[in-house]
């Protein structure tokens, strides 16, 4: 399939664009390799080709062969296994694409067979067992199953051992010859440049070069302008070619050997020349020119900017714990609907002095708010004595009431936990859980431990939301979702959770892992980075939220009618 | 530095005892460079994980930095010695910004606040972090994240840092960043262990190991295993160009001492 893109532009942020006025064609059955630096739009690109995002500006055009479906094959392959079975893994692409129960059969032992894998071997085997390269095939096969006119490879090489990567090129080479459109994205420019018919490299969100890859080859400049290097075989005949010594720039590895091995090249009398590294690797770092090699020297730092807390968010960690405790024993009394308005109002007053993003507030309360209108409409459901009816529904009035001031009272429970965790991180976070809840020592409970796993978890939340976003871009990429609405059925949210439990036990052993490995002192007595420091300023914030949490108790008794 | 004798480490399957390595011998001298390379689940991670205490083999006696390794005690005082920088640079980060995840070592051994405080800026300083001490983690890439591991064993004061596959997942500029880095680290003295899957940075170091299934068919020098061995071909490597352009040479006769293992020495000689 053939594929053209008109002045495309994209980004995932208003304001921030990622992709710019890309133009393109990509010819029928042609290998395209598409490079550049990581976060120059190479991903982005693949993904808005396949689909998966919509353009903000300009068209993708896909030719008109038959089965016009693009199939995208992400980087990482444990973000995009769901099944139990390698059988399973390649029925649930060809299912979402209506292919009839009888043909699946057929279809996904062709695919395997394409691939390198026997489905006799294969089928019954659970995708999450793999070796690394066979992920990658199989990968490759849900891609190949549903027959794409253009397959979209993402980084296939990377995290491969050398056969295993070798075998993959092979397969990419097969395919190539056997007519699929491909467009290979990757770092590996040893392995792909010369196998490729056009190059695409991407700098900074637009196309650099478009083009043969000899050019590329012949003249460095072109690639180290979009900060990558040539091949290493092509550096040595570029400067072959300089030297005199090669008439012409070969097109591959396999050519260079063979123009070398017509030349005679007589060895050396012994004392003429220097042994090679005979000095060791050591006199070759000492250069100056291999050696101007610290880290800082090439990017010149930034000034210190950490983002240094400003407004109440710097306060002493205890007392913000002290403010969410009272905070949330008052909320907890409250039967009323004015004092817990004046809360809400408190709580978004300082939410928004707090400098949190709109979207992130948004984003956290969203799915409660829905739970809790729901919770709501159930808790004022009455059959006995309805106030209103409708159709078999009843509801009382009473109830709505007592319901809704309930689900107000979690759903401001909730936001006061999202303010503390929001406006407290990292270590001030840890030492000021250590600090509540210290007198659990005395009862041998290990207070470190505790106040160190809630950080860190709470830190992998982020991690965790980034992995569900990749698991659910790449079940969408398999074919449409049940219903044109992008909602998930049970079924495919059950598919989600399996290889997220995976990747969370994988992390959660590796993290560990590290963990041990920095090692402690037994001998010694844990110290501290950061030494929570009680000001004046504390004492003061401290007295005002003891003094707003006894207003809204009293405000709270007094609309009761208790003080009346 | 290390001294390890007929090591083995099986898992138990069910009935069945895989071995994960087996009968590995290794002498490696304070201040050496070694590259450690085999294909995925050969049993290099294992091993390495072995000499930092992380692992407990069945058999065979190892004894690092002088310390018998069959003592838990010394199993713990070992990581004092030898630090590990793994291979997901985002599975290795315990703190929040740079600054807390260097603390977390030196906070676990008791280190006295202003020491502390002292230690943290010259290593983050020492890997080019100074600047992103307070910065979210989220926010590094995954070169500067490895970076930051790197720190984090240089705030123990290691003598040898073993680097296992660290910059496999890294693009083409994080991997050379921290190749250097490392290098700049054993000029300064420190033992490296580079674990690695690449043939040029094999081919550039001045001792090898490679492993298949367990077991240690290679210790020696680069020259001798690309010229003198038919290792490469038996394992299906394909060597560095600078090596496969050496192969020529040697078919015309060139000796072995002269022959070029990197792109470098070619220069040197064409």
């Amino acid at each position: 399939m053939s594929l053209r893109t008109d002045h495309l532009d994209f980004g995932y942020e208003a304001g921030y664009p990622v992709l710019r006025d890309i133009q393109l064609e990509i010819k029928d059955g042609t290998l395209t390799v598409l490079c550049g630096v990581t976060g120059s739009g190479k991903s982005t690109l693949l993904r808005l080709l396949a689909g998966l995002y919509p353009p903000a500006g300009g068209t993708v055009e896909r030719g008109t062969a038959a089965p016009d479906i693009p199939s995208l094959v992400f980087q990482q392959p444990e973000t995009q296994l769901f099944t139990g079975s390698v059988h399973k893994e390649i029925e649930y692409g060809l299912g979402r694409h209506g292919v009839p129960k009888e043909q699946r059969k057929d279809l996904i032992s062709r695919a395997l067979e394409r691939v390198g894998l026997p489905y006799g071997t294969f089928a019954e085997r659970s995708p999450f067992l793999l070796s690394g390269g066979e992920q990658r095939r199989l990968c490759i096969a849900c891609a190949l199953a549903v027959s794409p006119g253009l397959l979209l490879l993402d980084e296939p090489t990377a995290g491969l051992d050398p056969q295993a990567a070798q075998a993959l090129l092979q397969l990419v080479q097969e395919l190539r010859s056997s007519g699929v459109t491909i467009v290979v994205s990757t770092h590996d420019l040893d392995s792909f440049l010369h196998l490729a018919d056009q190059v695409i490299v991407m700098k900074q969100g637009a196309v650099h070069y478009d083009g043969p890859a000899a050019p590329l080859l012949a003249d460095a400049r072109i690639l180290s302008a979009a900060g990558l290097e040539p091949p290493a075989w092509a550096r040595i005949a570029q400067r072959l070619v300089q030297r005199g010594r090669l008439e012409r720039m070969p097109a591959a590895v396999e050519e260079l050997l063979a123009d070398l091995a017509g030349q005679a090249l007589p060895a050396p009398v012994a004392e003429e020349l220097q042994v090679p590294g005979a000095a060791g690797v050591k006199a070759r770092a000492a250069d100056p020119g291999a050696a101007a090699l610290s880290p800082s020297s090439d990017t010149v730092p930034e000034p210190a900017h950490a983002p240094v807390p400003t407004g109440w968010r710097s306060l002493d960690p205890r007392v913000k714990w002290l403010g969410m405790a009272l905070g949330s024993l008052t909320l907890l009394g409250m039967r009323t609907l004015l004092p817990l308005l004046l809360t809400a109002a408190l709580i978004a007053l300082l939410l928004r002095s707090a400098g949190i993003p709109r979207r992130r507030v948004l984003r956290f309360f969203r799915p409660f708010v829905f739970m809790f209108l729901f919770i709501w409409i159930v808790s004022g459901m009455d059959w006995s004595t309805p106030d209103y009816a409708w159709g078999p529904l009843g509801f009382s009035l009473e109830a709505l009431q007592r319901g809704g001031l309930s689900v107000l009272r979690f759903l401001l429970l909730l936001a006061l936990g999202f303010l503390f965790t929001e406006t407290t991180t990292g270590a001030p976070l840890r030492e000021g859980l250590e600090w509540a809840i210290a007198p659990l020592r005395r009862l041998g409970v290990r207070t470190r431990n505790w106040s160190l796993a809630v950080t860190v978890t709470l830190q992998f939340v982020p991690w965790i939301l980034d992995r569900l976003g990749r698991l659910q871009l790449a079940l969408s990429s398999r074919g449409p979702r049940t219903d044109g609405r992008g909602h998930w059925n049970p079924r495919q949210i059950t598919m989600l959770m399996v290889p997220m439990l995976i990747m969370a036990i994988a992390m959660g052993d590796e993290l560990s892992t590290a963990v041990e490995s920095r090692g402690y002192d037994p001998d010694k007595p844990r110290s501290t980075a950061v030494q929570l420091n009680w000001r004046s300023r504390d004492t003061a914030a401290l007295l005002i939220v003891v003094l707003t949490a006894a207003g809204l108790w009293w405000c709270s008794l007094a609309s009761r009618g208790w003080l009346g | 530095m290390i001294r390890a004798e007929q090591l083995s480490l099986s898992h138990r399957d069910g009935q069945r005892r895989l071995p994960v390595y087996e009968d590995i011998s290794i002498h490696m001298k304070q201040g050496e460079w070694m590259a450690l390379t085999g294909p995925n689940g050969c049993g290099k991670t294992s091993l390495v994980r072995t000499f930092n205490g992380l692992n407990l083999p069945d058999s065979g006696s190892l004894s690092v930095a002088g310390l018998d390794m069959r003592s838990p005690d010394n199993r713990n005082r070992v990581k004092r010695r030898i630090q590990l920088v793994f291979q997901n640079p985002e599975a290795q980060t315990v703190g929040a910004t740079p600054y807390e995840d260097v603390a977390f070592g030196l906070e676990n051994r008791g280190v006295e606040h202003g020491e502390m405080k002292q230690r943290i800026e010259a290593v983050l300083g020492q890997v080019g972090l100074a600047h992103k001490s307070g910065a979210a983690v989220a926010s590094l890439s995954g070169g500067e994240r490895q970076r930051l591991a790197i720190a984090c064993c240089l705030a123990l004061e290691p003598e040898m840092i073993i680097f296992d596959e660290a910059t496999s997942m890294l693009d083409p500029a994080g991997r050379n960043d921290i190749l250097r880095l490392a290098r700049q680290l054993w000029l300064g003295g420190m033992g490296v262990l580079w674990v690695t899957q690449r043939m040029e940075e094999l081919a550039e170091s001045p001792r090898i190991g490679v492993m298949q299934s367990g077991r240690l068919l290679y210790d020696g020098d680069p020259r001798t295993l690309f010229y003198s061995s038919s290792l490469p071909e038996q394992l299906g490597w394909e060597p560095p160009t600078a090596v496969r352009i050496g192969r020529l040479l040697q078919a015309q006769g060139w000796p072995v001492h002269l022959l070029p293992l990197s792109e470098r020495d070619l220069e040197e000689i064409l």
